[in-house]
């Protein structure tokens, strides 16, 4: 266990190394760089100042060939420097921190969500498979993974402005400051992310339950008389959660890509619209930064996943 | 010479005892009766596919062209889905918004698969070191979230038709691959593929010939599950933005800025084309659970 552990933790440092190479050149092909963006917005009448340009480029360390410009960022990834925002010159770190709480907040409370739609869902779904019940399950689990995120985000911002010409308050107010208009913004946002998730775990759900109760072990613990919440709860759903539990740790990456959506929707600080905004704004710095950031994260938690599964469930083999 | 036939023999021999029984034609024939779900997802990927084929003759109207004097018009008889704010049928526009959505998914997943695949079958046959190098990189890449992947690649590339495609072929690749792979290590172990080396069947014949064909059903299955993902992921670029650039409809396009903008006063301009991703995308996912369960029982989630 322990030297699987080990080599588990060992293989993410290539997969990090990987995702910085991928990112750090593929944001480098862009056509024309930020320098050039920076002077034509920042005064249209030194627009032309070629000198202008280059001090600027120099400072940024464009002017560097681009192997070195790479050596120069592991350097600094190996400090714990993300990166410097182009933008405000500031470290990207800053700006990750700033946002991070957002988002965070907001995929826990999709989690939460979703945790509690899709368990019971699954599981009744499973007990009582093929009956009216189990396909309205099944009908609404698959329906909530076609209706795109924007969408029901757009509806759940639309209905209520209509119907009772209701908005949440715009201006994000963090948690700590007053819970309930923290609330007031975040649970339509985590309630919409959350119903695409409950679906991929109410779906998981329903078949690990069925696969469960067609064990031998099941039929011997209804054969001696154990009460029906016994066998469902200690016997059937424990055994079944395991593989439950692993694509919730898995739907991470899918819940970092959804509030991209929804804290442009919901205009909420977060990590997600951190990133949008680099991205039109050619701040490399800063969109290298997050991307590495949400890779290492998603790394992290697919490891903790893989960990938990070997550590909950002696029959998984780790070499 | 001798030697040459008696291989192409010993190989086809061994090739009949793995081939499937029923033909796949005749296994897609029972799932329309064994799967009415699966078949009415398909029957609404013939009408998208109809709609996108014959959009000018289908579409009353030039879904460029502005109607001033029914500018944000609820819908009505003549213009069925209303008006948007530059006075264009919506209708029409969703209906050839159908073309994007259903190019950019066949192309941009086709490319993918493709590309998936290959790497997969390479991969997976030839294991040890090379293995391990090509799936620390599709690992890497899946850790960074499709729609922030294919964001990434689109403002590299520039918003426009094709760089959404490479975009989402990219992003498509590693999932693809992780199944072909995953398959491959377990059809290699066969002893029909033992017995295909031991009498000196080349190394590409044995991956096109005796692995491929086992690889089929769930390359087919993935791919029209992520079609789905891929329709939203289109849409998801338009709507925020990087997608295929205006005047051309596309869904997402037509839900996002002037769709939002004008949410309370005509929400039909968002309301149709977001249906009309959820009804297609919904199709895609029942006909893929539907052609999961027939062609690869194994594959079930």
């Amino acid at each position: 266990m322990r030297n699987y552990v080990i080599r588990r933790i060992a293989l993410i440092i290539p997969s990090i190394i990987i995702v910085s190479v991928v990112i750090f050149f593929l944001i480098r092909i862009l056509p024309g760089d930020v320098v050039d963006l920076m002077m034509a917005d920042a005064d249209s009448g030194r627009a032309g100042d070629k000198k202008t340009a280059e001090a600027l480029r120099a400072k940024l360390g464009l002017d560097q060939p681009i192997y070195v410009q790479y050596l120069q960022y592991m350097g600094g990834l190996m400090r714990g420097d993300l990166g410097v925002s182009i933008w405000s010159g500031k470290p990207a770190v800053n700006e990750i921190i700033k946002s991070l709480p957002v988002t965070m907040e907001l995929a826990i409370l999709a989690v939460i969500i979703s945790i509690s739609i899709s368990i019971p869902a699954g599981v009744i779904s499973a007990l009582k498979q093929d009956t009216p019940t189990d396909y309205v399950a099944r009908v609404a689990s698959i329906m909530s993974l076609s209706v795109p995120g924007f969408f029901t985000g757009t509806l759940i911002v639309l209905l209520p402005a209509i119907w009772w010409h209701y908005s949440p308050p715009i201006i994000y107010v963090p948690f700590w400051e007053d819970p309930r208009v923290n609330l007031q913004q975040m649970l339509p946002p985590a309630f919409a992310l959350g119903a695409i998730e409950a679906g991929v775990v109410t779906r998981m759900m329903r078949t690990t339950m069925l696969e469960v109760l067609r064990q031998d072990y099941m039929r011997t613990a209804w054969a001696k008389g154990l009460r029906d919440r016994v066998v469902i709860y200690r016997h059937a759903l424990k055994n079944a959660m395991i593989p439950v539990v692993t694509i919730i740790g898995l739907q991470v990456a899918a819940l970092m890509g959804g509030s991209v959506i929804m804290e442009q929707i919901f205009s909420l600080p977060g990590l997600g619209r951190l990133t949008v905004g680099s991205i039109f704004q050619r701040d490399y710095g800063q969109l290298q930064g997050n991307i590495l950031f949400i890779a290492a994260f998603v790394l992290m938690m697919n490891l903790i996943v893989d960990i938990a599964y070997a550590w909950f469930d002696p029959r998984v083999h780790y070499r | 010479m001798a030697r040459e036939s008696r291989q192409v023999g010993i190989e086809a021999a061994v090739w009949e005892g793995v081939r499937p029984r029923r033909s796949l034609m005749l296994r897609l024939a029972r799932l329309a009766r064994t799967k009415p779900l699966g078949a009415f997802g398909a029957l609404v990927i013939a009408i998208l596919v109809i709609a996108a084929v014959f959009a000018e003759p289908i579409a009353p109207y030039d879904p460029n062209k502005s109607y001033f004097e029914s500018t944000l018009a609820a819908p009505s008889s003549q213009f069925w889905m209303g008006n948007d704010n530059l006075g264009r049928d919506v209708f029409s526009r969703v209906v050839f918004g159908s073309r994007i959505s259903l190019m950019v998914g066949l192309l941009s997943v086709g490319m993918g698969t493709l590309h998936g695949t290959l790497w997969g079958l390479i991969s997976g046959y030839i294991g040890g070191r090379f293995d391990l190098v090509v799936q620390r990189v599709m690992d890497s890449i899946m850790a960074i979230p499709f729609l922030i992947f294919a964001l990434t690649v689109v403002a590299v590339l520039g918003p426009s038709i094709m760089n959404v495609i490479l975009a989402l072929a990219f992003a498509q690749t590693p999932r693809s691959n992780r199944v072909v792979r995953g398959t491959v290590i377990s059809v290699k172990e066969n002893q029909y593929i033992e017995a295909a080396r031991a009498v000196g069947v080349p190394n590409w014949r044995i991956v096109a010939l005796h692995i491929l064909p086992n690889v089929l059903a769930p390359i087919v299955v993935i791919a029209t599950v992520s079609l789905g993902g891929a329709i939203i992921a289109e849409a998801s670029l338009s709507f925020l933005g990087l997608g295929t650039p205006p005047p051309t409809p596309t869904w997402g396009g037509m839900l996002s800025q002037v769709g939002r903008q004008y949410l309370e006063q005509a929400p039909w301009i968002a309301i149709f084309p977001g249906i009309a991703i959820s009804v297609v995308v919904l199709a895609f996912n029942l006909f893929g659970d539907a052609l999961r369960d027939v062609l690869d029982p194994r594959l079930r989630t």
